[in-house]
């Protein structure tokens, strides 16, 4: 982003044909960004938008994509982005999605060993995440009706399906072409990736169960992503095969109609007669507001809530319910079985231990094949070994927490522990692995006594529902008394399924623009 | 007055030499050492190159600046050269296996061992670090030309 010499909020506008390439448009950003203008001493210097976004991630860019799509009108758009746009190369010559550590963000105390996985800079947690995309399961929406556990969703699978659909082509996502763990009307963009030997073994032997894991690591090269080649460091992927923010959407960002500010720092929202009508951000060291009819939070479930906490939009249950899944993994030893034969970095999805029953008295588990680990330390048997990670549902517990300070800009967040629902849930699976396995030629299995430290999945702060009193924002992830206040994300989750839950934010936010 | 340093070095010293400890690894600041020693207690001497060991040695340890994901090899060289981690080595033998293994794992992805025409009775040749984030697309074992599924 170059500085300018106009007045108003740095702007960075590229035209490029296609889908845009801001990373060719841009410098990557590593020191502050120069401020241009005077500013007022009535206050922050004021621009005037249709719309002000917080945040760069899928939240936001999903939404503005379709409502940009759907506006009967040209729209003025403003998105603020905190963190730098960096791109890709940088990311890859640096090891690093970002120079700025997230953890240098936010407070944090936990009574147990945990840690927060987000990105600060363009595109969110599109930079650093491997690209999974199940969609929730049915019953996901419905554990309270369901299992007598959790929250229902204030909507169901069937409202959110068409906007599953849209954001696997906007991905082109790989997937299976014929059976699926939920219902799917039409196929994927691009073909699932080549599974594993172990992987087709467990799948003959549990066709219900073992499916071909949906991905936006490309299968076929796309005109901005390269192909998988299963290098297996997903994190920041050497050849741009995983859809990102900056590969897949730079036509979003490269729009006349649409102002990128990174380096922004969204500080409060102005309301006035139950309206958001601005939102103050620091860029340089100098304060800003930008007006706008319609305000979109789009910062993750840490700094959502934090800045709704700051601008006096209080609520019982702002900043409560802090969860993500947790997890642990598991090493099967093979006998006379080679693994690693699959096209890409992890290749299946197990539902052995997702749905049923057991729902009710302990948590869902969601199993992932891994195709490419470490391998076997045994001369001529290096590659008859099975890694599994183990996803396991929590249930949200008001505990867990982002919360505010006078006079601190950082939010702290506070994490008691898990739920024994989710204990038991570890528990049981961990059981049941040898029976889960038991179509391999298993010489033993290793569980990983350390559970993970992170999911990567921040979700539950800024809850939906029907009842104003006991969520923040509605069904449309509308806010219950700011009406043109949209909070994006997953924090909007009443529950947390074990089901990765990045495609759902993407058809959350279609959903929510195709109801703004 | 001994640093704290050379008493935490001296004291694991004898306790994993009085333990017999099971891992090939010495606590002292020999690191190329200590990961020769690794190696070789999963790879056969006599299958490996001379110099193999010791040219990824050497490129392993000027490497770790750059490798921050995935493998722990900063921990890697902090508990190869001692220092204040080293009463969470002694405790945590597992944590040092899985060490060990990584270690193993880069310097087999780091020669011929898997390319498809090697003459499987010709020695292990260093061809060069294992780093997929510069080497693209060299895993070895990934097929993309079947059907897919």
């Amino acid at each position: 982003m170059e500085a300018s010499s106009e007045t108003g909020p740095v702007r960075g506008k590229a035209s490029v044909p296609g889908r845009g390439d801001l990373s060719r448009r841009f410098q990557p950003m590593t020191s502050a960004v120069a401020r241009i203008g005077t500013g007022s001493a009535y206050g922050p210097q004021r621009s005037r938008y249709d719309v002000v976004a917080v945040g760069s991630g899928f939240a936001t860019s999903f939404f503005l994509w379709a409502l940009l799509r759907q506006a009967g009108k040209p729209l003025r758009v403003l998105v603020l982005e905190r963190g730098p746009l960096v791109a890709h190369d940088w990311q890859v010559r640096n090891r690093r999605n970002s120079p700025v550590e997230e953890a240098s963000t936010y407070h944090h105390s936990a009574d147990v060993p945990k840690t927060w996985r987000f990105n600060v800079g363009f595109g969110g947690g599109s930079n650093c995440w491997t690209g999974h995309v199940p969609r929730m399961l049915p019953s996901d929406f419905a554990m309270a009706s369901k299992y007598g556990v959790g929250r229902d969703w204030p909507l169901g699978y069937d409202d959110l399906e068409p906007h599953y659909e849209m954001a696997e082509a906007v991905m082109d996502v790989s997937g299976p072409a014929d059976r699926h763990p939920f219902p799917k009307r039409g196929p994927y963009p691009q073909p699932p990736h080549r599974l594993s030997v172990p992987d087709r073994i467990l799948q003959q032997a549990s066709p219900d169960r073992v499916f071909a894991l949906p991905t936006v690591r490309a299968r076929a090269a796309t005109p901005t992503r390269g192909q998988c080649c299963a290098n297996g460091v997903c994190g920041i992927c050497p050849v741009d095969a995983k859809f990102t923010i900056l590969n897949g959407m730079g036509e979003l960002y490269t729009n006349a109609r649409v102002e990128l500010s990174c380096q922004a720092e969204a500080v409060a929202i102005e309301t006035s007669a139950g309206r958001a009508s601005a939102v103050v951000y620091e860029q340089a060291g100098r304060e800003f507001a930008a007006q706008a009819d319609l305000v979109v939070l789009g910062a993750n479930g840490i700094f959502n809530p934090a800045l709704m906490l700051r601008s006096g939009l209080s609520h019982p249950m702002l900043g409560r319910n802090l969860h993500e899944q947790g997890g642990f993994s598991a090493r099967v030893y093979l006998d006379g079985v080679d693994n690693f034969q699959g096209s890409t970095y992890e290749t299946a999805l197990n539902y052995a231990l997702y749905d049923g029953p057991h729902r009710r008295s302990h948590a869902a588990c969601l199993i992932e094949h891994k195709n490419v680990s470490r391998l076997r330390p045994e001369y001529g048997r290096w590659r008859q070994v099975l890694d599994l990670d183990f996803l396991v549902e929590d249930l949200p517990d008001p505990r867990n927490r982002v919360e505010i300070a006078p006079g601190d800009r950082k939010p702290h967040v506070v994490f008691r522990g898990y739920s024994e629902y989710h204990h038991r849930g570890v528990a049981a699976a961990k059981a049941q692995i040898a029976r889960i396995v038991q179509a391999l030629p298993v010489e033993r299995i290793e569980i990983d006594p350390a559970p993970r430290l992170t999911t990567a999945h921040l979700q539950g702060t800024t809850v939906m529902g029907n009842d104003p009193d006991e969520s923040v924002v509605d069904r449309t992830l509308r806010h219950h008394r700011i009406r043109n206040l949209f909070v994006l994300g997953s924090g909007v989750f009443p529950s947390g399924p074990p089901a990765h839950p990045t495609l759902t934010i993407c058809a959350l936010s279609l959903w929510a623009a195709a109801h703004a | 007055m001994p640093s704290r340093r050379r008493i935490l070095i001296a004291a694991a010293t004898l306790i994993a030499s009085s333990a017999g400890a099971p891992l090939a690894w010495r606590l002292a600041t020999d690191r190329a050492g200590a990961i020769r020693r690794m190696i070789l207690a999963h790879v056969p001497e006599t299958r490996i190159d001379a110099g193999a060991i010791e040219a990824f040695a050497a490129d392993f340890l000027a490497q770790r600046a750059l490798l921050r994901n995935g493998v722990a090899i900063d921990r890697a060289c902090e508990l190869l050269g001692v220092g204040p981690t080293l009463p969470a080595c002694v405790a945590n033998s597992r944590y040092m296996q899985r060490i060990e293994e990584q270690i193993v794992d880069l310097f087999l992805r780091s020669t011929d061992i898997f390319e498809p025409a090697r003459d499987a009775s010709a020695p292990i040749r260093y061809v060069g670090f294992w780093d997929p984030y510069s080497r693209t697309c060299r895993n070895p074992f990934a097929e993309f030309d079947l059907p897919p599924g």
